[in-house]
């Protein structure tokens, strides 16, 4: 009975972990500008995101270690600083991204501009993860993002022609501006397979003290809850289609314009529900990255760490998040566009999967951690195409995109 | 045991389990005609910027003795004898309010966190 | 020690990336284009919708603003574009002018909260988007 709950739970924390301001808004864009054909980005993310998030859960359960103390243990402190340092810049500029989807949702819901809300909105952030615990945390945001279902129903009532959606499902070659198609598949790969998810999971596998026992939760959830998560990613997918490309308005270039996506759908309602599903996933997100990013400091330096210790038992943790929000705010009180930062960081963070991918991997194979329960054939090479993949389309899109060639 | 494998970069941990830091360098002893001996066990910021450059160390050092004022000098090194086991972490028979960690975490709270309210 | 020597290439991927963004953008015609409709058809969305009372007016002006500044961005492109023949040009021109303008009274109507005074330009923008579309498909910008 209690495994069942912990599922139930854990697959709605998912739909919160899972949708916020990156797969939303490539999700969109991709809609808006090849209509259903980048379905299959979509799909082949949360492919890799499911294995990923299931592995991270194993073996935290089996070695009863993080994924970052055994990062450092097992490859040394050298190698460790590298994935720390390029791994942490990408989640400060998904901090970023989220503290500015926050401010937009309230933009949206006030009139007032967003750059006036970053610091209240950091400021919330740090006061949950100063004042809260884990569990809190973790359950708050999560009923909450269920809010952004909302999307789901909107999708439905807008009655899309399902076989072309499904048919997207397999990988096409677009009509002409491929590298804009490319950069979006390669944007919308990184935000799906954010490894702040992962390492995030395993860390909160560690907090709930998670042992064998929990292999076939942990299945269920990295499965079930990453599979409702990209549904409301293709479901935003499936409205911009509907919405956005039959009007003309193919090229998204601000939140302004996404703002109206449940607008022609669900009316006056649209409006307000956008917003709320924006603002709550983002916020999410941001608790999130901000105590993953602390989580990584203190377990790769061995410092006491936990979000249920009070700050003062973890000085060292509590001051690593408020650093983190501090820079996250400042992304967006100094104007940075949110849109661009978004798209931006995802497509960064396709571009270093390898970065943390790989040596996860290297573990998950490791005997002396996971003795009986290491990675099969199957879930390596998964991994191995689909962050490969990532990875060379990156490498190729980005430069592409930002000399803005079509 | 292999010292680089099953050592270095170890959690360290105190008796009563609290995470004292990691194991951030290894001292050894060499004397001629002996094996090289396991002596020390050695922590802190400095000790890790060695190994990525011995200048960095410098720097770090430096910056330290600024921060602190008049801090424990050098590296924090924990004799190699009171290391009890070694698992997933490295036990030693050390209390944690005796480790480098302690002092800069408390050092860290009392300029910073204890100001913040609610802090505990 | 062998675990020191390791993968300094890697954390070079990521110095890569940034410095790419400051390199300068050159857009051709048809993607200056495709931001000039997206735009004209978002302040048109926006404009029924406020319309409709399905948004709110803050929100409607700051969309409509934003249309605006697009559209007169992309237009700078297009004066820059080299793929464009200059009588194309012209003619091209003068329809995002009038999207523009277009938008910009759709605004100011929206901040006066009058909404007969929206619904000729939600009009004219919906011929200009049209305008556009022709002038693409009868080559030139078009793709």
């Amino acid at each position: 009975m209690k495994k069942a709950q912990e599922i139930v739970l854990g697959v709605v924390t998912s739909i919160g972990g899972f949708l916020e301001i990156g797969s939303l808004s490539t999700a969109v864009q991709a809609g808006a500008a090849f209509r259903f054909q980048l379905v299959w980005a979509v799909l082949l993310g949360t492919l890799c995101l499911i294995f990923l998030v299931e592995m991270a859960g194993r073996f935290a359960a089996v070695s009863k270690h993080t994924v970052t103390d055994a990062l450092r243990e097992r490859f040394g402190f050298n190698f460790f600083s590298f994935v720390f340092l390029g791994v942490t810049l990408v989640d400060l500029l998904v901090l970023g991204a989220e503290i500015g989807g926050v401010s937009l949702a309230l933009q949206l819901l006030t009139g007032i501009a967003l750059r006036w809300w970053a610091l209240p909105v950091g400021f919330a952030v740090w006061l949950l993860l100063w004042k809260g615990s884990f569990g809190m945390i973790e359950k708050g945001a999560s009923l909450l993002g269920l809010v952004t279902l909302c999307l789901v129903v909107g999708a439905v009532l807008l009655h899309p022609p399902w076989r072309q959606v499904a048919a997207g499902a397999l990988p096409s070659l677009p009509q002409g501006e491929s590298a804009h198609y490319w950069f979006l598949a390669v944007s919308i790969l990184g935000a799906s397979i954010s490894p702040y998810l992962f390492f995030f999971y395993s860390a909160g596998a560690i907090e709930d003290r998670w042992d064998e026992s929990y292999l076939g939760t942990n299945r269920a959830v990295s499965g079930l809850g990453m599979s409702f998560g990209a549904l409301i990613a293709l479901s935003a997918l499936v409205l911009a289609a509907g919405v956005f490309g039959p009007r003309g308005i193919t090229q998204l270039d601000s939140y302004d314009q996404i703002a109206l996506l449940l607008t022609p759908v669900l009316g006056r309602w649209g409006f307000w529900l956008f917003a709320a599903s924006l603002g709550i996933a983002c916020f999410g997100a941001a608790l999130e990255i901000a105590l993953e990013i602390a989580y990584r400091a203190a377990q790769g330096f061995g410092w006491n760490w936990g979000e249920d210790l009070k700050p003062a038992e973890d000085s060292g943790f509590a001051s690593v998040y408020t650093l983190a929000l501090v820079v996250g705010v400042l992304l967006v009180v100094v104007g940075l566009d949110p849109l661009k930062l978004t798209v931006f960081s995802m497509a960064l963070t396709a571009a270093t999967l390898p970065l943390s991918v790989v040596p996860f991997l290297v573990l998950m194979n490791d005997e002396r951690y996971m003795g009986e329960h290491r990675n099969g054939r199957l879930s390596n090479a998964v991994v191995l195409f689909i962050v490969a993949l990532s990875f060379v389309l990156a490498v190729v899109s980005i430069p592409l995109e930002l000399l803005g060639g079509s | 045991m292999d010292l680089i494998r099953d050592v270095l970069d170890k959690q360290l941990v105190d008796p009563e389990e609290r995470r004292m830091g990691k194991v951030d360098g290894l001292i050894l002893e060499l004397e001629e005609g002996q094996p090289p001996r396991l002596v020390e066990i050695e922590q802190g910021a400095a000790t890790l910027a060695r190994r990525l450059h011995p200048r960095l160390a410098r720097w770090v050092e430096a910056l330290g003795a600024r921060i602190y004022g008049e801090a424990p000098g050098g590296p924090a090194r924990i004799p190699w004898s009171k290391v009890r086991d070694v698992g997933i972490d490295v036990e030693v028979d050390q209390d944690f309010e005796k480790s480098r960690l302690y002092f800069w975490q408390e050092w860290l709270c009392e300029k910073l966190i204890r100001r913040i309210p609610g802090a505990g | 020690m062998p675990k020191e020597a390791t993968a300094v290439a890697a954390g070079r991927a990521l110095l890569l990336a940034p410095l790419l963004t400051l390199s300068a953008c050159a857009k051709d015609a048809s993607a200056s284009l495709t931001t000039v409709t997206s735009w004209a058809a978002t302040a048109r969305l926006a404009g029924e919708s406020w319309s409709a009372g399905r948004v709110p007016t803050p929100y409607t002006r700051r969309a409509l603003e934003a249309a605006e500044k697009g559209i007169a961005e992309a237009e700078k492109d297009l004066a820059k574009a080299e793929d464009l023949p200059a009588a194309r040009g012209d003619a091209l021109r003068r329809v995002t002018g009038t999207l523009r303008q277009a938008v910009s009274e759709a605004r100011a109507a929206v901040e006066r909260r009058d909404r007969g005074a929206l619904s000729p330009a939600l009009a004219r923008l919906a011929a200009g988007e049209r305008a556009v579309a022709t002038a693409r498909n009868s080559g030139g910008g078009g793709r």
